[in-house]
């Protein structure tokens, strides 16, 4: 089976979402266009980000008619929504749409459940906004079930970014130093090394590392660099 | 940059796989100087696992497991620890 590439996904997804905005722009109606799309189709309002049109594939995953989704209005993003999610989306979404070229989407991963018992399920969006409507964002999600045959990148950027909200906290509990430390351990360095880059004695970047240790529980090399990786300290 | 945020956007994250994607490329010729178990001994490596784990999982003698390590460093004019684990990660040894 041959898998796309990241880049040939996301390609791929900005051009659905490209077409999705420009045929809504010919007048083709909400509806109409969305029903040829394989995936869950919404549009958002730019500023509350609250869904305003929904297609049937994402009545599919969310459980919710898009006139249920229209009544709860935010509500929604606060119950269904995981916490964090719509923490940060609240923060990065809005500067990212006034400030979009015309041909961008832009990818990102949220947290949703069914209901308020239910685990929350990794998404990957892609949104740009529109001249379509007033205020509107045009969104199309869709979640790791649904990469099948496309590309095991993508689930591993899942993964990465599942790995980051787990571990979010305990990342947060490093001082500044801690982070320096962290982040010449992970490109390959020994103690002697970050001690002179530093200008630290080695008895205090060893003391570094074994805080290091403990506040992010870390069994070996390899649970290092994940942090590495996932905290974007390296760059391969 | 992402680091202000718990999770969200991924752009960092497509950039690392697209850098591993052409790491691979480029490196492919001393990747398939390689043996069998030489690749074995890395994606190892690249767990985490140090030379008496691995001895014991391979049932191969700690000796051996140091000469397919400096095997390993030869070939791929790898020294450190990271270098290992980008090997191992752009060839799908091991996953994020």
């Amino acid at each position: 089976m041959a898998y796309l590439t990241d880049k040939e996904l996301t390609e791929r997804f900005e051009f659905y979402t490209l077409q999705v905005e420009d045929q809504l722009l010919k007048g083709e109606g909400f509806k109409a266009v969305v029903e040829k799309v394989p995936f869950a189709v919404h549009l958002n309002n730019a500023k509350t980000l609250e869904m305003m049109h929904v297609n049937d594939k994402l009545t599919e995953v969310t459980g919710f008619h898009e006139n249920e989704i229209q009544e709860m209005g935010t509500e929604y993003l606060e119950n269904y929504l995981h916490p964090e999610t719509l923490a940060n989306i609240s923060k990065f979404l809005p500067p990212i749409y006034s400030d979009m070229k015309k041909q961008d989407a832009f990818p990102f991963i949220q947290y949703v459940r069914q209901n308020k018992y239910a685990d929350f399920t990794p998404f990957i969006t892609f949104t740009k906004s529109t001249t379509y409507g007033s205020n509107l964002v045009i969104c199309l999600s869709l979640k790791p079930g649904d990469f099948e045959n496309m590309s095991p990148k993508m689930e591993q950027i899942v993964e990465m970014d599942s790995f980051k909200l787990k571990h979010f906290k305990r990342f947060q509990q490093l001082s500044k130093r801690e982070v320096e430390v962290l982040t010449l351990l992970a490109k390959g360095n020994n103690n002697p090394k970050i001690a002179k880059e530093l200008y630290l004695s080695r008895h205090t970047v060893e003391t570094h590392r074994k805080n290091i240790k403990r506040k992010l529980d870390l069994q070996n090399f390899r649970d290092l660099m994940r942090y590495a990786i996932a905290f974007d300290l390296v760059r391969f | 940059m992402a680091k202000s945020y718990s999770t969200g956007p991924i752009r960092e994250f497509m950039d690392q796989l697209s850098s591993l994607e052409r790491f691979k490329e480029n490196n492919q010729e001393s990747f398939d100087s390689l043996t069998e178990r030489e690749v074995e001994v890395l994606s190892l490596i690249g767990e985490g696992k140090n030379n008496p784990a691995i001895a014991k999982q391979l049932d191969i003698t700690r000796t051996t497991v140091q000469n397919h390590r400096a095997n390993i460093r030869e070939k791929l004019n790898v020294n450190k620890q990271t270098d290992f684990v980008k090997y191992a990660l752009a060839y799908d040894l091991i996953q994020f």
